[in-house]
């Protein structure tokens, strides 16, 4: 502390005049003794001294410019205030101080400052106050039983009284009981204690301002060391605490992040090591190790890298740093337990202010799920490219994005003709564009409510080869079901729908087959009746009665009706027919012969017979009616031709033998490899679209007249040329003609007519399942193989399909059975195969003819109970095709 | 004149060929199954019998079976319009157990006369 000394050799001038300066000559000491009243400087401004002493002090100190000018206030002699500028030089002195010789010149007047009235000196207790009160914080002191001795104006402002209205009171009087006893209790502590208090507390202001004050209490000590009092010092730490708080919420919430990163984040060394400096908790998951071991170096992870990728990825990273760029790698780490995971890293270089890295951060994560899920999109993308089936994907306007390689392999349309949906079904459809204009709006109709449309249409392929093509147009609808693409596939279904057709037919054949047979009776019944009334009444009318002509119509339609009937019935009987060695050409010879003057009646017609012949195992009356019908719908085809003229109007029969080598597929079935006669019938008619060919087969189809069709015609076709083992042929196109050729198998009479090795094969039906399984099991002991059945209609099925499959068949009467049931049955078996031998076992004696056993095609009749020896004896005879023993066939 | 025994379970055929056969000039009687017919046979033997195949009780195999076990050479005509449930075509076992004709039906009162008087004249 500096002190002002009085020079005692310089007199303290009184004279102080207006216009020459004074010269003073003082004494600056650095000790601490109190400068003598009335000297010099006492006379500068008390705001000024400081200021004044401290510029001597600093000058001495620096030992340089030992000459000083200063402005500053003084009191006068007649107590005003008045500015002075003084020059002052020192002489340092050994102790520290200076002698100082001050030449002070007054410049009151030559100043612009106000001059502040300091009326009264502030006393110590005053100073304080001052002090205190230019202190922002709040600042108060309490006696030691908590009574305020006095606080700054910023305590006062804050408790929103004056400093004399807090000094002299306590807390209960100043804030609620409940904060002031805290408050207390609190002074007491630090009192009895002798120790500081912090504490943090919220203040809440009327005007809605909160705040954060962070208040420290100490006790102060009097002279003696006894506790006088507690000062406090509170500080608004609203905003600090808030930015702290930040600080640990963001550190938090870092913390948090780095823990929930699905892999592993790190700051490490860039070194081969990749020793680790930081490494978040997912390096646990990551690698099984824990953070802690990685960064001690316990754990390395440079050695985790699969060995075979440690290159790859050392190199990896040390070319993106050395080029100050960001890397991404891929590779495998081998965990603790062992486990290989394929990792994704990314990461990036520090650089120290010198610009070395020093340091790598980055990123490491578990995509070993991604990379299966990644070979499992590849083998995806394979199976589509490769696929049998023709894809398409598309965007969700139908653009086409991707088409695989087996749509041009079926169509021959590239990428670039097949730019949306649209054209995949047009390059598909036989029909074309024509397709699109029809299946258009159906499609967008079913996609757009997110539902898979489908459909099969008549296609053609590259080659010009007609299918049948399904296709199926999907949405493909993502996480949220927004449809995001659209999948088109398209698959040759020809042979699944010429299966469907077959079954379909079969399935009409057989119902209209019950239908009629069940009809037929009743029918046949009422016909009768109406026909029989009709002739009666007729025979009893007068010649000339009116009635005759009328009866004679009735006549007619009944029988118009018995024709409708027979038909009906030769379909549904499917009688086998004796069949016989026959010439095709001679058949149809014939058949044109009998049709010429009725159905051939108006038309050309030629009838071209091959010179090789065309023998057939059929029988000729069935044929004749399969040519007749073809002859009939080609003169109708003709004749209903709207633009005749134009072409000539012909119809054309062929006979011819062929071989096929190689299995030829037709518009409806197949034709295997064989030799086959052929009979086509061609016409220049009006042809057929591909919705009526695919139906002329089916009964009760036409599109003729209602009185001139029955629609059964080609549905006979079909049935009798299916029935010859044949397949048929159609192709026809509107306006261009039609041409059906039948393809029956050739007949080669020296063929054996069944198979001949040493196994006998035995059909076996009987009604009971105890008396089959016995006969059956005695026929097997002796060698044969048997197919048994207690189901009559299921054995003729059996043996209707493939008669040559079997050697012989035997029928078991059942105690149950009719024999008319019996002999019907043995009828049936015979038809569908005349050469086959049949073996009767009845047990019903019966008196009858043998001539009925004959008729129904029975080459032997067998009493039951069956005689084992006998009974095998005979089949063996018979399936050998040995003369049967001596006994002429009968029931007994 | 003969006497021709009838058999159709339906009356209107059955009826009619009363009617037809009556109306040729011959007498006619009627039963509506084999069973029937047989019995009436065996109270009024016929010189002809025109039967049904498939009728309810006995159908008409069985019946021309046994009328033959009681008369061995009757003359029998059988008539069918086909099965009600198989399509099986029996006319051709009717006429190898001894029906000197069959006849399809439907039929006309003429083929019916013609056939008897066929089967009565051989």
């Amino acid at each position: 502390m500096q002190r002002l000394v009085q020079d005692d050799a310089a007199p303290f001038a009184d004279d102080e005049s207006e216009d020459s300066p004074l010269c003073l000559r003082w004494r600056y000491s650095p000790d601490g003794r109190a400068p003598p009243l009335g000297a010099w400087p006492d006379r500068l401004h008390p705001d000024d001294r400081a200021r004044f002493l401290a510029e001597i002090a600093r000058a001495l100190l620096a030992k340089q410019r030992l000459v000083r000018h200063a402005d500053h206030r003084v009191t006068r002699a007649d107590g005003g205030i008045g500015w002075w500028h003084t020059v002052t030089t020192l002489c340092p002195s050994a102790d520290g101080g200076a002698f100082c010789v001050s030449h002070a010149f007054d410049v009151t007047g030559l100043r612009d400052d106000p001059i502040s009235d300091i009326a009264d000196p502030p006393d110590d207790r005053a100073l304080l106050q001052a002090l205190i009160d230019s202190i922002p914080d709040l600042i108060f002191f309490k006696d030691p039983g908590s009574v305020y001795l006095g606080c700054n104006r910023a305590f006062a402002a804050f408790m929103g009284r004056t400093v004399a209205d807090i000094v002299g009171r306590t807390d209960l009087d100043l804030v609620p009981i409940d904060r002031a006893t805290y408050f207390q209790e609190r002074d007491a502590e630090v009192l009895r204690h002798r120790t500081s208090h912090r504490m943090e507390e919220r203040v809440d202001f009327p005007d809605g301002r909160s705040v954060l004050l962070e208040t420290i209490k100490t006790p102060y000590y009097g002279p003696s060391g006894a506790v006088l009092g507690l000062v406090a010092v509170a500080r608004d730490i609203t905003a600090k605490a808030r930015a702290e708080r930040e600080r640990w919420e963001s550190e938090r919430r870092l913390a948090t992040l780095l823990g929930n990163l699905p892999g592993m984040a790190y700051r490490g060394r860039a070194d081969a090591e990749r020793s680790m400096l930081f490494v978040s908790e997912g390096g646990q998951r990551l690698t099984g190790h824990h953070p802690n071991d990685l960064v001690d170096g316990s754990a390395s992870f440079g050695a985790l890298i699969h060995p075979a990728d440690r290159d790859h990825v050392r190199s990896g990273v040390d070319a993106a740093l050395a080029q100050r760029r960001r890397f991404t790698l891929s590779y495998r780490l081998i965990d603790r337990a062992g486990i290989v995971r394929h990792v994704w890293e990314q990461g990036v270089g520090v650089a120290d202010a010198e610009g070395r890295i020093t340091a790598v951060e980055g990123f490491v994560t578990d995509i070993s799920e991604l990379k299966t899920a990644e070979d499992t999109l590849r083998t995806l993308s394979l199976a589509v490219a490769q696929s049998p089936v023709s894809v398409l994907i598309a965007d969700s306007l139908g653009k086409t994005i991707y088409l695989n390689p087996r749509f041009r392999m079926m169509t021959g349309h590239t990428l670039d003709a097949v730019p949306d949906l649209d054209a995949f079904i047009a390059c598909i459809a036989a029909a074309g564009p024509l397709a699109v204009t029809e299946h258009h709006p159906a499609m967008w109709r079913a996609l757009s409510a997110g539902e898979t449309w489908q459909t099969e249409l008549p296609g053609r392929k590259s080659g010009g080869e007609h299918f049948w093509a399904a296709i199926r147009v999907a949405p493909l609808l993502d996480g949220d079901g927004r449809m995001t693409n659209l999948i088109a596939t398209m698959d040759d279904v020809t042979t699944r729908r010429q299966a469907e057709e077959q079954v379909r037919r079969a399935q009409k054949m057989q119902a209209v087959g019950v239908l009629a047979g069940g009809v037929a009776h009743d029918f046949n019944n009422i016909l009768t009746a109406i026909l029989g009334y009709s002739h009666l009444a007729l025979d009893s009318l007068p010649p000339d009665s009116d009635v005759r002509d009328d009866l004679r119509h009735v006549t007619a339609a009944a029988n118009r009706a018995k024709g409708l009937v027979q038909q009906l019935l030769t379909f549904a009987r499917k009688e086998k027919l004796e069949r016989e060695p026959t010439d095709l050409r001679d058949i149809a010879r014939d058949a044109v012969e009998l049709a010429e003057p009725t159905i051939l009646n108006g038309v050309e017609w030629t009838l071209r017979c091959g010179d090789e012949p065309a023998p057939v195992l059929a029988a000729p009356s069935q044929l004749h009616q399969v040519i007749v019908n073809l002859c009939k719908n080609a003169v109708d085809a003709i004749l209903e031709d709207s633009a005749p003229g134009e072409r000539e109007r012909r119809a054309t029969l062929a006979v011819s033998a062929l071989s096929v080598a190689t299995p030829r597929d037709l518009a409806r079935g197949r034709l295997d490899i064989g030799r086959y006669a052929c009979l086509t019938v061609s016409d220049t008619g009006c042809g057929m679209s591909p919705t009526v060919q695919e139906r002329i087969f089916d009964p009760f189809f036409t599109t003729k007249p209602v009185d001139k069709g029955t629609g059964l015609g080609l549905a006979a076709v079909h049935g009798i040329v299916a029935d010859h083992g044949g397949v048929i042929d159609v192709t026809s196109a509107p306006s261009a003609g039609t041409t059906i050729s039948i393809f029956l198998p050739l007949h080669d009479p020296d063929a054996p007519p069944r198979r001949q090795d040493d196994t006998r094969r035995v059909l076996l039906l009987d009604g009971e399942r105890i008396m089959l399984g016995m006969a059956s099991r005695l026929l097997r002991s002796q060698g044969f193989r048997v197919t048994a059945t207690v189901n009559s209609r299921r054995g003729l099925a059996l043996f209707s399909v493939a008669p040559e499959r079997f050697d012989i068949v035997v029928l078991v009467q059942s105690a149950t059975e009719p024999t008319w049931k019996l002999l019907t049955l043995a009828r049936a078996f015979a038809a569908a195969s005349p050469g086959v031998p049949i073996v009767v076992c009845a047990d019903v004696p019966i008196d009858h003819d043998e001539a009925a056993t004959q008729a129904a095609g029975i080459t032997h009749v067998l009493p039951t109970p069956i005689a084992p020896d006998p009974f095998v004896t005979l089949v063996k005879q018979l399936s050998l095709g040995r003369p049967s023993p001596a006994t002429p066939p009968h029931l007994h | 004149m003969a006497s021709v025994l009838i058999i159709d379970d339906d009356d209107m055929v059955r009826t009619m060929l009363l009617r037809t056969i009556t109306r040729g000039g011959h007498e006619a009687f009627g039963a509506r199954d084999g069973v029937e017919g047989v019995a009436r046979f065996r109270e009024h033997p016929a010189d002809l019998v025109i039967t049904d195949i498939f009728m309810p009780n006995q159908e008409g195999l069985a019946t021309i079976m046994e009328l033959r076990r009681v008369t061995p050479n009757l003359k029998i005509i059988a008539i069918s319009g086909g099965g009600a449930r198989a399509s099986l075509d029996v006319l051709p076992v009717a006429e190898a157990l001894g029906a000197q004709k069959t006849l399809r039906k439907p039929f006309t009162p003429a083929e019916v006369m013609e056939a008897v008087n066929e089967v009565l004249g051989g």
